[in-house]
C-alpha cells in the first residue's frame, strides 16, 4: 500500500539549514514529512533500513556537498551501490551553498542527481521540484 | 704566412703534407694554408673552449679559451702534448679518474654530450661538454672535444622553474580560496538569506518566525569563525619574510601544556619528550607553535575513550634538517580509506568525538609548507598515529 503523503530527506551537517528548509518545506507542501540526518552515514543507514518500510511514493532527497565527515559526493558513490529498488523511489538534488560552476557541472555528470538547488531553499525551489 | 706557421705551431699541428700542383694556378700547399687558416679562426672566434686529443689523452690541438678556462679554474699552464687529465691525478684523484673513463669512451666510438660543473673564484659555473671520436677511414684516431659555457641559460631555466612552481603553489592556494569562499564562507550567508526569506514568508507562523529568530546569531558567529579561519590561512601561507628567531622545542611543549593544562588534566594525558637529538632551532615560531599544539590538542581530543593518552615527541638532525616526530596510541585513522584528505580543510574523520571543526591537520601542513618542510602521517585504526615532519 502506498502513501500519498510526500517525504523529505535533508542529509546536512549544519542544523540552522536543517531547521530553516524543514520550515521552508512544511510551509510550501501541506501534509508532508520532513526526515533530517546531520551526518550522511547515518542516511544511508536509514536508506537501507527503515525507508522499505516506508510507503511515500514521492521521495525527495536533498544533499548538501561540503560535509566534515562524507562528503555529498561520497554519499553519491554510496548511494550508487543501494538496490535499485531504493533508486528508483529517490529523486535526489542537490542542496549547495557553493555558487561554483564546476560544482553545479559535476552534479549534471551524476548519474542520480535531478538538479542542483543553491541555498537557501527557496519557495520558488521547492515549487520547481 | 708568417703569422699562420706560428699560430700553426700554437696549435700543434703536427700534420705532414704532400704538395702538389693543381688547377686554376693555385698549389695544394697553398689550399691547404689557406684551409687551415679558416680553419683556425673559425676555432678561434666560436665563443667556445675547443681542442683535441690524440690516443693517449694528449692535447693536439687547443684554443685560446681552454688555455683561459685551465689558467681560471686551477691555475694551470696547458701545452700541446699534455694528458689532458693529468694536473688533477694528485688534488682530485676521482676526477682526473672519471674524466679518463669519459674519454676512453669515445675512444671506443661512443658520441658523449654531458654537463659538468664547476667552482672556481666563488663563481659556479655549468659547462656543457660534447666528445667525439675523430675517424680517419673508420679508424678512430683521437678526440674533438668542444666545451660551452651554459651557466646563464642554466641559472635562467632554474630562475623559470622557480617562478612556475611558486605560481603553481600560488594558484593552488587560489584554488583553495575559492572553496572556501564558495562552500565555507557562503553558507552561514545562505543561513541568514534562509532566516530572513522565512521571516517575510507570508504563510510563515509565529512559532517558525520566532525559531527563524534564535538561528541568526549561530549564522553570524559561524560566519565570523570562516573569516578568522580566512584570515590565519591566508597569514599561514604568506611568504617568510617573518621573523625567525631561536627556538627550544622543550620549552615550547611545556608553553602549551600549561595554556591547555585542564584538557590535559582531565584526559590524563602523558606526554613525554626526548630533544636530545635536537634541542631547538632558528625557525617562525609561531609556525612551529602551531604544529606542536595541534598536534597535541588532536592527540588528546582521539584518544580511546577510558584510557590515558601517551604522547611521544622527540627531534633529531638529518642531512642537515631537523626531524620531528609525534606518536600517539589514539584512535588512529584509516588512512587507506582517506588518504590525502587528512590533511582537507573542514575534514573529520572521527564522528563519535564533538569536538573538532577540521583545521588542525591542515594548518600544520600549511605551516609545515609555508617553512620548506614536508608531513607525513603513519596510523592504523585502534593503534594510533605517528607524524613526521621535515623541517
Amino acid at each position: 500500500m502506498t502513501s500519498e503523503r510526500p517525504l523529505f530527506i535533508l542529509i546536512d551537517d549544519d542544523p540552522i539549514h536543517n531547521a530553516i528548509s524543514s520550515m521552508t518545506i512544511k510551509n510550501v507542501i501541506a501534509n508532508v514529512e520532513v526526515v533530517v540526518f546531520s551526518d550522511p552515514k547515518s542516511g544511508l543507514d536509514f536508506l537501507n533500513e527503515e525507508f522499505a518500510s516506508h510507503e511515500s511514493d514521492s521521495v525527495v532527497l536533498l544533499l548538501n556537498l561540503n560535509m566534515p565527515f562524507m562528503s555529498g559526493w561520497e554519499f553519491l558513490e554510496q548511494f550508487s551501490g543501494l538496490s535499485s529498488e531504493i533508486q528508483e523511489r529517490i529523486r535526489v538534488y542537490l542542496l549547495s551553498a557553493s555558487i561554483r560552476q564546476s560544482d553545479q557541472a559535476k552534479a549534471g555528470d551524476s548519474k542520480w542527481v535531478r538538479g542542483y538547488l543553491i541555498k537557501p531553499l527557496s519557495v520558488e525551489g521547492l515549487m520547481a521540484l | 704566412m708568417k703569422d699562420f706557421v706560428q699560430q700553426n705551431k700554437a696549435m700543434g699541428c703536427s700534420r705532414t703534407c704532400r704538395f702538389e700542383t693543381l688547377g686554376m694556378g693555385k698549389t695544394a700547399e697553398q689550399l691547404l694554408v689557406h684551409s687551415e687558416a679558416s680553419l683556425h679562426a673559425m676555432i678561434e672566434n666560436a665563443g667556445m673552449t675547443i681542442y683535441s686529443l690524440d690516443h693517449d689523452f694528449r692535447y693536439t690541438h687547443f684554443n685560446s679559451n681552454l688555455k683561459e678556462s685551465l689558467k681560471k679554474v686551477y691555475n694551470i699552464e696547458v701545452k700541446i702534448g699534455d694528458v689532458v687529465f693529468d694536473f688533477l691525478s694528485t688534488d682530485n684523484p676521482t676526477e682526473s679518474d672519471e674524466w679518463r673513463s669519459l674519454y676512453s669512451r669515445a675512444l671506443a666510438g661512443e658520441m658523449l654530450e654531458f654537463v659538468k660543473e664547476f667552482t672556481a673564484e666563488g663563481y659556479h659555473s655549468f659547462i656543457k661538454f660534447y666528445i667525439n671520436p675523430i675517424k680517419e677511414r673508420d679508424e678512430i684516431t683521437g678526440l674533438a672535444c668542444v666545451a660551452i659555457d651554459i651557466t646563464k641559460e642554466r641559472l635562467a631555466e632554474m630562475e623559470v622553474k622557480k617562478i612556475a612552481d611558486d605560481l603553481l603553489k600560488r594558484n593552488h592556494h587560489l584554488e583553495q580560496y575559492a572553496y572556501i569562499i564558495a562552500h565555507n564562507l557562503r553558507s552561514p550567508i545562505a543561513n541568514l538569506l534562509g532566516i530572513a526569506n522565512l521571516l517575510e514568508m507570508p504563510g510563515a507562523s509565529p512559532a517558525d518566525k520566532e525559531e527563524a529568530k534564535t538561528h541568526i546569531l549561530g549564522a553570524v558567529q559561524r560566519l565570523d569563525l570562516v573569516i578568522r579561519d580566512l584570515n590565519d590561512i591566508l597569514q599561514a601561507q604568506e611568504e617568510i619574510n617573518q621573523h625567525r628567531e631561536s627556538v627550544r622545542f622543550e620549552s615550547m611543549v611545556s608553553e602549551i601544556t600549561a595554556s591547555i593544562q585542564s584538557a590535559i588534566e582531565n584526559s590524563g594525558a602523558v606526554i613525554t619528550t626526548d630533544f636530545l637529538g635536537c634541542p631547538g632551532m632558528v625557525t617562525v615560531k609561531p609556525f612551529v607553535h602551531s604544529m606542536f599544539y595541534n598536534l597535541i590538542c588532536n592527540s588528546i581530543k582521539y584518544s580511546k575513550p577510558g584510557t590515558r593518552p601517551t604522547i611521544r615527541i622527540s627531534s633529531k638532525s638529518s642531512e642537515g634538517r631537523v626531524l620531528l616526530t609525534f606518536e600517539d596510541d589514539g584512535l588512529g585513522l584509516d588512512l587507506e580509506a582517506y588518504g590525502d584528505k587528512v590533511f582537507g580543510l573542514y575534514k573529520r574523520f572521527h564522528p563519535q568525538v564533538a569536538e573538532g571543526k577540521g583545521i588542525g591537520l591542515f594548518m600544520v601542513k600549511t605551516h609545515v609548507e609555508a617553512l620548506g618542510g614536508e608531513i607525513r602521517i603513519d596510523s592504523k585504526v585502534g593503534y594510533g598515529t605517528t607524524i613526521t615532519i621535515k623541517l
